[in-house]
């Protein structure tokens, strides 16, 4: 076919330039969406567990939110978000600790990052999030609730102090 | 004028190479009907979690304590048996009560059915090794009515056991207040057979049920063999993990 009809078989080698990209895309990004979404294990947030948002001030850890040692250097931090605070909004630690932020929410969905780290996830009501970071650098790092959670959702901040 | 002529068609398709024979089309659409067939195969498998596992949290970090009788107990020495570890202390009466009931439940059911001792161990760390001695501990082994060889009682080096509990299993306990009282999370784990955590609980509510039915999904995983056991590997690749 080539050598007879050179420009027919540039024509097919066009289409199927055309066509296989076409295919493959999608297949490419299904493939990936169910393998990050069952495989990989991709959960937004991340599965810690679920909680009864009603029972939030008996169940452990929230009946005492606030900032805990587990051992020397790792620190566990528990947090509630609400419309439009977090308890406690603020958390101080020495430098090189390494703190596992534990969220839920009393309301609605909200946001928890902390600026400046790699913390950044949803808090839903019903479940429980959960991340550790290593605070190396003394400072002041923001939090914020990046999930618009209504009127006053701007001032829904915080900050931790590592000195 | 010259009359419009539409050309819909070409004479002729011109090479013969073009067409598909009649088994290469067979076999184009057979494979096409694997392929789908494959794709839903993996989509209810996933969606209708047939088969269902317990996670693979985390190996057990490895210690090394003391039981109730002076004798060494390490993370080794639990290999082959499924173990539900919780951590407590003797003094600490009804903040503790659920959950002891909760093992005490367990243990009943078990020896009911013969497993105790030769397939599920209890071990009970206490962080409070300045008060829960050996004797202490004996003694309250004794009030649980705990047999040494299936409910074994452990302490140790208050700096291993904070590193161990805290450091490693993320699990908070404090200092004893004015009444002799530790805050602690109270929490079991349970080890399977190879050391690995394959469960986190807490709660009141936990039902003897929770436990006995964790017991089997861990004992029919490990005892699969051939495709089955690829069937539960497949369980753990898309999280068929039970509520």
């Amino acid at each position: 076919m080539m050598l007879k009809n050179p420009e027919k078989f540039m024509g097919y080698l066009f289409e199927v330039a055309w066509i296989l990209p076409s295919v493959a895309i999608p297949v490419a990004v299904i493939t990936a969406v169910v393998l990050t979404a069952f495989a990989v294990g991709l959960r937004v947030p991340d599965v810690a567990g679920r909680i009864e948002p009603k029972a939030i001030a008996v169940t452990q850890p929230f009946d005492e939110p606030g900032l805990r040692e587990l051992a020397p250097g790792k620190y566990q931090a528990t947090l509630i978000a609400q419309v439009f605070l977090f308890t406690p909004n603020e958390i101080e630690v020495p430098a090189g600790s390494e703190v596992t932020f534990v969220l839920t929410s009393r309301d609605v969905i909200h946001g928890f990052k902390i600026v400046g780290t790699p913390i950044n996830m949803m808090v839903v009501p019903g479940q429980i999030s959960r991340l550790t970071v290593r605070f190396d650098r003394p400072g002041e790092y923001l939090i914020v609730c990046h999930e618009y959670c209504g009127s006053g959702h701007h001032v829904m901040s915080g900050k931790v102090i590592v000195r | 004028m010259r009359p419009l002529k539409l050309v819909l068609a070409p004479e002729r398709i011109p090479d013969s190479t073009l067409r598909l024979s009649q088994g290469a089309r067979i076999a184009m659409y057979g494979l096409i009907a694997l392929g789908l067939a494959v794709l839903a195969l993996v989509l209810w498998f996933a969606v209708a979690q047939p088969v269902k596992v317990l996670p693979r949290i985390a190996p057990l970090p490895s210690f090394a304590l003391e039981d109730q009788y002076g004798l060494p107990i390490n993370s080794n020495d639990l290999a082959g048996r499924l173990v539900f570890i919780n951590f407590s202390y003797t003094h600490c009466g009804e903040d503790c009560a659920a959950q002891r009931e909760q093992l005490v439940a367990l243990r009943e059911h078990l020896r009911a059915e013969g497993r105790l001792g030769s397939e599920v161990l209890l071990l009970t760390i206490s962080f409070d090794p300045e008060r829960d001695t050996r004797e202490a501990l004996q003694t309250y082994a004794a009030q649980l009515g705990a047999d040494r060889r299936s409910w074994r009682f452990a302490t140790g080096d208050p700096a291993e056991l904070k590193a161990l509990i805290g450091g490693e299993l993320g699990f908070y306990y404090g200092q004893a207040d004015a009444n002799g009282l530790i805050k602690h999370d109270q929490r079991i784990i349970l080890v399977d057979s190879n050391g690995m955590i394959r469960a986190r609980y807490q709660g009141e509510r936990l039902r003897v049920q929770t436990f006995l039915r964790d017991i089997d999904l861990v004992r029919q995983e490990l005892g699969s063999s051939g495709l089955m056991r690829q069937v539960y590997e497949a369980s753990h690749l898309f999280l068929c993990y039970p509520d």
